[in-house]
């Protein structure tokens, strides 16, 4: 919502905290809530503050973004829009109490700003606070009719509370969303995914077929159209489209597993709270913090949706907590039979806690790779186990599946050259061998400069070297993702203007690449 | 009470090579009776460092800034120090050090490594006046007797000073000669080392590992999640290439790193194992490296080595990733003379295991041996097998600790101090399997620690092996073994007339019926220390053995007859029968 961030208007906002200043102060002594307020007031600190804490939550700083609006509602305690981003600065640092009261009293200064209200309605969403949001977002709707993605966002909160009437007119909206604005991917997107829950497929297909138009190069809508050629019973139709959702999510840089696609928003499975899971999953894979990710999955409730379940499946087994893991995927299998990832990452599990378990791993394993013979993970870690056994010629099918699916895939490749090795097929290992280390030297660089990056956030070298080692091996997108964080923290870098022309010329998106550890 | 064992073996320095084998007392379990020893032995490991006089503790320098060596710790070694026949300790140590250069600020405390002499059971601190009383950050250490004259001699590695050479004088005295000899290794960080003999030549070469391209002076500063300053991960620092001297004789030496191509390899190296690798009768080297692959440097007997980790399969995991290598041993476990090495590794990556399937090449087995889910939590440092029950298969001790000291504020089921673990060798079949039995061994694997260097021999003569652990920022530990039950057992001194003096690189089989217990007498090995104690080999219930063979380094095959179990015995090369070559393990 980074339109909501409204810099530009904080001209007559100030104007109008000055004239209440002194007032202000005497009045609204509910403003205090324990912390100790500024001495002073002034208009042009309170406005060189908040202009400090965009600049720090532009460039990721969180707490000095918190400590600038804090100074600037201090200097300023009339003016909402300090409040406002204390509010979302504090729910990006998921300090969701802190947040709420935030907002709230930025509310309570500002009830007429829609954008407030829009902020607010999304904590709740993030929180799971459903009918909240929906409350919420339907008094800025009030401020703003007819604004498509305030429309947007009441009918996914409606979508997200529940089926029936609820769902009908989610879709109403999202339908008088995308006729104001039909430029919008996710829109039609979202459209499809509440017309499959309506079992209207014909119309989630025509939904999807625009998002695709609109945005092609993304994967998830592609999945979604699966699932309703297939409801449709067109499985021919349903196969290309997951063929073309497997480009698609090469294409972004992703990889099996981390990128499954939301069981729920495909149809699948019962109803999941979409926001907390985009969130978690930004945690967990953009920001490295997986702990934050397992809380968010944790405040969300009970994880009762396949995608949920595994997902936290995914974040326990990081963290070692490899029981709870187990549990996890287990919960996702039986919400989700048809989805062979978490049958998958069992297998994995039980092959890893040692010989008792092996034959469990198997039948795991087994099933995966039955329900997507292409599936690329499930094929490397049935070759693996296999390997463990000591059948290596078993091994290598699985495992040249899963290459042909990812050609990519080191793991999978350095374990075909030890099946290899040990079928005496020194050529082939040779030359699996070869390509295993040319790959994995590239890896190592990135990841090299990878936290060059991470370690000197503020030198463009590492950003940019890091940049062009993505576009030459062709993963545009993590270019564009890289070069549109250096150009945020020095924005007139001239090379880092051109390499991002570059990768966008060559079909890099923003938004589209997630770290693949 | 006078070590028996000691004081003979001290006698028999002088008659080298006199005899065919000499045996040397019995003695039985806990011969020392020390007055310090409880009413009730309880089974396991015992920390009896306290109570028998080692009150070493380690500085870091550890001043809230994580600088990165704060978080390494150092080494320690069992060895003959002062020529008496028993087990001595040495704990490495660090030091304060200035956050500009590294050096010692001026009037900071005096830290050294800790020289401890045995008396019998009792250690007494002999550091002071030593020649070992120099403030170093030290790391590692390697023991080796370089000149052949019979005395062991020590090099120590350190990071923020030159490494060091402390030649052996005898009776616990040493000289640095680092300068002479020319092995300083100096502006890199030195961590784990080994004596060996490359070039057979008889006399002792020596590798040290470097860990990172680092220096104080341009250290990169890392933050934690929430802001406070972190230790960096070695990915913030290029690797380095180890260092290889060749001893000329006369007290000095070469620095061979690029004739040998040892300098165009690098990586981030914190152990070595010395190893046949390729069983061509030469030794080669196993390097292990933090979040870069492992090395194996295979000895063309040319001089050079040329690395073959990749093809021999330990370069890395069996699930294609490189893993962060600390600690390294190596073991002839096998029936057939199959080895196994065992690398330490972080948390969230298992231990590595890998298992000799075909000649020179390994494949990992750490899950079906039963190593992997019970090492995912931990983070090993110090790692060996040794035979801790004396049935006559090699177990796993691993001594653990983390690196981050806030790691608990970020993975909860992770700790900065965590417990050393026990497995044992539980294996029936061709292959070893093990089972962890650290809740059985005892109160000192109850006690979570930020252990780093380890080390293992039978200080006490009793028979078994004892530990001794070394903690990063803690106290020393000296693990007495009171494991009840423990089976017969045979220790071996050789030595080496031809061949090094150690026997550096020696093959020692001791068949008891149908079976053959093989070790191996190498320096390196574990993480930044050294068990230089002699070969040690549990015979299970069998009070006798049958026979002994050893191959020397210079290719030698010598046979010794069988005799009772429980006693040391000193083989000198060229005092026994020759012999084929094993038929078990034809080289």
């Amino acid at each position: 919502m980074k339109g909501y961030v409204r810099v530009s208007r904080r001209d007559n906002r100030i104007a109008a905290a000055a004239v209440c200043l002194v007032g202000g102060l005497l009045l609204a002594g509910w403003f205090s809530f324990g912390r100790p307020r500024a001495a002073s007031v002034d208009p042009a600190v309170a406005e060189q503050q908040f202009t400090l804490g965009v600049e720090a939550r532009q460039r990721g700083d969180l707490r000095g973004a918190a400590e600038a609006f804090r100074r600037a509602s201090d200097a300023a305690p009339g003016w909402a829009d300090p409040h406002a981003q204390l509010g979302a600065v504090y729910t990006d640092a998921l300090e969701f109490e802190l947040a709420l009261t935030s907002l709230k009293r930025a509310t309570a200064i500002e009830p007429a700003d829609s954008a407030i209200w829009v902020l607010l309605g999304k904590l709740y969403l993030q929180t799971s606070r459903t009918e909240d949001a929906i409350d919420t977002f339907r008094k800025a709707l009030d401020l703003r009719p007819g604004h498509p993605p305030i429309l947007s966002l009441v009918a996914e909160s409606l979508r997200q509370s529940g089926e029936g009437p609820r769902a009908v007119e989610a879709a109403q909206l999202f339908e008088q969303a995308a006729a104001a604005d039909p430029t919008d991917p996710d829109r039609w997107y979202r459209l499809g995914l509440t017309y499959q829950r309506l079992n209207r497929h014909e119309d989630a297909i025509k939904s999807f077929v625009r998002a695709i138009a609109i945005s092609p190069e993304t994967p998830e809508p592609y999945y979604a159209l699966a699932m309703s050629e297939r409801a449709a019973k067109r499985l021919d139709r349903a196969n290309r489209a997951l063929a073309a959702y497997a480009r698609a999510s090469r294409a972004a840089g992703k990889r099996d597993p981390q990128s499954a696609p939301n069981a729920e928003e495909s149809g699948e499975g019962a109803p999941a709270p979409t926001d907390v899971l985009v969130v978690a999953r930004r945690k967990f894979y953009n920001e490295g913090r997986p702990e934050e990710a397992l809380s968010i999955l944790d405040q969300a409730g009970p994880w009762n949706s396949a995608d949920m379940s595994y997902f936290r499946g995914l974040v326990l087994q990081f963290l070692g907590r490899r029981p709870e893991a187990e549990s996890a995927f287990r919960r996702a299998a039986e919400l989700d039979p048809r989805n062979p990832r978490p049958r998958a990452w069992l297998g994995t599990l039980l092959l890893e806690q040692g010989p008792s378990t092996l034959q469990a791993a198997m039948v795991e394993l087994r099933a995966a790779v039955g329900l997507d013979p292409d599936y690329a993970y499930g094929n490397y870690q049935l070759g693996r186990a296999l390997l463990q056994q000591g059948k290596p010629s078993e091994a290598v099918a699985p495992l040249r599946r899963a290459l042909t699916r990812d050609p990519g895939y080191r793991e999978a490749l350095y374990s075909l050259s030890q099946a290899l090795r040990q079928l005496g097929k020194t050529a082939e290992y040779r030359s699996a061998l070869a390509r295993f280390k040319k790959l994995d030297n590239l890896e190592r660089r990135r990841r090299t400069l990878a936290t060059q990056v991470r370690a000197r956030p503020t030198d463009p070298a590492p950003r940019l070297a890091l940049a062009r080692h993505f576009l030459e091996t062709h993963s545009e997108s993590q270019a564009v993702l890289v070069l549109e964080g250096l150009l945020s923290a020095v924005p007139n870098h001239d090379e880092g203007r051109r390499l991002l022309e570059v990768a966008r010329a060559r079909g890099g998106r923003s938004g589209a690449a997630e770290p693949r550890d | 009470m006078l070590n028996l064992y000691g004081r003979r073996w001290l006698l028999m320095g002088v008659a080298v090579g006199s005899a065919a084998m000499v045996g040397c007392g019995g003695g039985g379990r806990g011969s020392f009776g020390a007055a310090a020893e409880p009413a009730q032995l309880p089974h396991g490991f015992v920390d009896v460092a306290q109570q028998s006089g080692v009150l070493f503790r380690h500085t870091n320098g550890v001043r809230g800034s994580h600088h990165m060596p704060e978080t390494m710790g150092s080494g320690c070694a069992m060895f003959d120090a002062d020529g008496d026949g028993d087990l001595d300790l040495l704990y490495l140590n660090g030091r304060e050090f200035s956050e500009t250069d590294g050096a010692l600020p001026v009037g900071a405390p005096v830290t050294t490594a800790a020289l401890y002499r045995n008396d019998a059971g009792r250690f007494t601190d002999v550091t002071i006046g030593s020649g070992l009383d120099v403030p170093l950050y030290a790391m590692g250490c390697a023991v080796g007797d370089f000149d052949n004259d019979g005395v062991e001699d020590l090099y120590i590695t350190s990071v923020f000073d030159e490494c060091r050479l402390f030649h052996g004088l005898g009776g616990g005295r040493y000289q640095d000669i680092t300068r002479v000899a020319g092995v300083g290794n100096r502006k890199r960080w030195g961590t784990s080392a080994a004596w060996f003999d490359y070039n057979g030549d008889g006399l002792l070469d020596l590798v040290v590992c470097n860990y990172l391209n680092y220096s104080i002076g341009r250290e990169v500063s890392c933050t934690n999640r929430l802001g406070g300053k972190s230790y960096c991960t070695p990915r913030h620092y290029a690797g380095m290439a180890p260092t290889l001297y060749r001893n000329k004789g006369g007290g000095h030496f070469e620095d061979v790193t690029e004739l040998s191509n040892v300098g165009f390899v690098t990586g981030k190296l914190l152990g070595v194992a010395v190893l046949d690798a390729d069983l061509d009768g030469r030794p080669d080297l196993l390097l292990t490296s933090d979040t870069t692959p492992n090395l194996l440097l295979r000895n063309n007997g040319s001089g050079r080595f040329l690395d073959t980790a990749l093809d021999a399969g330990v370069a890395i995991g069996e699930n294609g990733l490189a893993r962060a290598g600390m600690g390294v041993d190596v073991a002839e476990l096998g029936r057939r003379g199959e080895r196994a090495i065992l690398i330490a590794n972080y948390t969230n990556e298992p231990v590595s295991f890998f298992w000799e399937s075909d000649r020179g090449y390994f494949v990992e087995r750490t899950g079906p041996v039963g190593l992997l889910a019970p090492t995912l939590s931990t983070l090993g440092f110090g790692a060996f097998f040794f035979d801790y029950d004396n049935d006559g298969r090699q177990d796993i001790f691993l001594a653990n600790g983390h690196v981050q000291d806030d790691i608990q504020l970020f993975q909860a089921n992770l700790s900065y101090a965590q417990p050393h673990q026990l497995f044992r060798n539980v294996s029936e079949g061709p292959e070893p399997a093990f089972e962890e039995r650290t809740s059985e061994a005892g109160p000192a694997f109850r006690k979570p620690a930020v252990s780093r260097g380890a080390a293992f021999g039978d200080y006490d003569g009793d028979g078994d092996l004892d530990l001794i652990v070394n903690n990063n920022g803690g106290a020393g530990e000296l693990l007495r073994n009171d494991h009840s039950g423990a089976g017969h057992w045979l220790s071996v001194r050789l030595i080496g007339l031809k061949s090094n003096r150690n026997a550096f690189g020696a093959r020692m089989s001791v068949k008891t019926g149908e079976v053959a217990h093989v070790r191996h007498r190498v320096s390196g090995s574990s993480y930044c220390s050294a068990s230089a104690g002699p070969l040690h080999v549990g015979l299970g219930s069998r009070d006798r053995f049958d026979e002994i063979r050893v191959r020397w380094p210079s290719g030698r095959n010598e046979v010794w007859p069988g005799g009772p179990a429980d006693r040391s015995v000193t083989l000198t090369e060229g005092s026994g029968k020759p012999a084929p070559l094993d038929s078990e393990r034809a080289r």
